[in-house]
């Protein structure tokens, strides 16, 4: 073969010849990595962007963080939101249009749910969609959208237009479908919306009450 | 020449790797629920085990046996991540789907065993065609089982193929029916008709064997995975 002659000698330690492949591999990775990682950050912002803005049923929208605690309130009276929940604004070229918000639920058939919930400065509901769960395969899965339609009927309920007892599926008396084999899971998606709307609406009943106490 | 056709021959069919030498099988059933995650994944698979008998090929001669294995994980380690790394930055939705299956890459045995016995002991050109055709032969059988379970599971082929092949791709999808069999998309699914297709395989190779026979003889030939029927079939 040729290229033996600037191939190192075949003297060296077999330990050496390892250790110089791994640093030539390490090489290959980091730069790799280095050309790549900014686009691959870009990719992440990009796709959760479109994700939530699918939820939001917008075309076009910003999204702003914000601290989900000041949203749906702080994790004390927070019954719906985990920890490592996440809030956005969102906003366009007329204004504030909503806030959109994680949400789980310990209550699926099978592990947690986790949702997006997205409303308007109102509390009615721009969409909700769920983007993780283990729900069985076939009957629980059928809260996704590419499945079912079903997630679809949230979108414009609110606490106004629905009392407390219609926020529950058929089975318990209230406004929502069930599917055929399996009512946990849809029970437990209805329950975290309600919830989440339950919160935001006392979190703005808190904020109303504090600045009503600090203009006389 | 006749060696080259003899490598692709056993890549794509005589000695398959998933159909033959069952190697490789927790990617191949994980993934093959649509047509497009099998694409995905049989296309990284392919080039990944070609790179990787290229460079355990000019390596060769170099390691020695204390080294040659660690080496060759090492090879295939570096390619994989690479791989995954660039699927991130551009296929990056379809990295959400297979990503998890890319990284195990790794653990199939498809290609450790191409580069161990294989491509560490022969040429780069035939190194280079054997991780070549050895792909291919994993990708078609990818690709069929998962085009037979998106359409018996989703009622569809060609859907998703945007994340391959860009916006335009997109109306590809044929819809064959409403609904589908759940079980094709479940992993029992995956099993049934991964054994469908390898009895269909050694169904095939063994009429082809029978084909050889003389019309009087009685000698039954057995090879690795075929069996043939006492009767041969005139």
């Amino acid at each position: 073969m040729k290229f033996k002659a600037w191939w190192p000698s075949l003297q060296q330690p077999a330990v050496l010849r390892l250790a110089l492949l791994a640093g030539c591999c390490g090489l290959l990775v980091s730069s790799i990595n280095f050309v790549s990682i900014e686009r691959i950050s870009n990719n992440q912002r990009a796709y959760q962007n479109q994700q939530l803005l699918a939820v939001t049923g917008l075309a076009q929208a910003t999204l702003t963080a914000r601290d989900p605690a000041t949203l749906i309130g702080g994790p004390a009276v927070q019954t719906s939101g985990p920890a490592d929940a996440s809030a956005f604004d969102i906003s366009d070229d007329s204004g504030l249009r909503g806030h959109i918000v994680s949400l789980t639920s310990h209550a699926g058939y099978n592990g947690d749910i986790r949702l997006w919930l997205a409303f308007n400065p109102a509390g009615e509901i721009l969409g909700v969609r769920v983007f993780a769960h283990q729900e069985t395969p076939g009957l629980g899965d059928r809260i996704e959208p590419r499945i079912d339609d079903w997630i679809l009927d949230f979108n414009g309920k609110s606490l106004a237009n629905l009392e407390t007892r219609q926020w529950q599926v058929q089975r318990d008396g209230g406004d929502f479908d069930q599917f055929s084999g399996a009512t946990i899971t849809p029970r437990a998606v209805v329950a975290a919306v309600h919830q989440g709307l339950l919160d935001y609406a006392q979190q703005q009943a808190r904020q109303l009450d504090a600045s009503a106490g600090v203009t006389p | 020449m006749s060696q080259l056709r003899q490598i692709s021959l056993d890549g794509l069919w005589y000695r398959n790797p998933a159909l033959v030498q069952l190697l490789g099988l927790c990617p191949l059933l994980a993934v093959s629920n649509t047509l497009a995650n099998s694409l995905g994944l049989g296309i990284v698979t392919l080039l990944v085990l070609t790179c990787s008998n290229l460079l355990v090929s000019s390596l060769r001669g170099w390691l020695d046996n204390s080294t040659r294995l660690p080496a060759q994980i090492l090879v295939i380690a570096t390619f994989v991540t690479c791989a995954d790394i660039l699927l991130q930055g551009f296929f990056y939705e379809l990295h959400q789907r297979i990503g998890l299956f890319v990284a195990l890459i790794v653990t199939n045995c498809t290609l450790l065993a191409r580069a161990e016995s294989f491509a560490s002991r022969q040429p780069l050109r035939f190194a280079a065609l054997d991780g070549l055709m050895m792909g291919l032969g994993f990708l078609l059988v990818l690709v069929l089982l998962g085009a037979v379970r998106e359409a018996l599971g989703q009622g569809t082929v060609f859907a998703d193929m945007q994340l391959l092949f860009g916006e335009s791709a997109r109306a590809w999808k044929i819809t064959l029916g409403d609904s589908g069999l759940l079980l094709a998309i479940l992993p029992p699914g995956a099993f049934i008709t991964f054994g469908c297709l390898i009895a269909l395989r050694n169904w095939i190779d063994g009429r082809r064997l029978a084909s050889q026979l003389p019309d009087d003889s009685s000698i039954v030939p057995v090879t690795g995975a075929t069996t043939l029927p006492q009767t041969a079939e005139k």
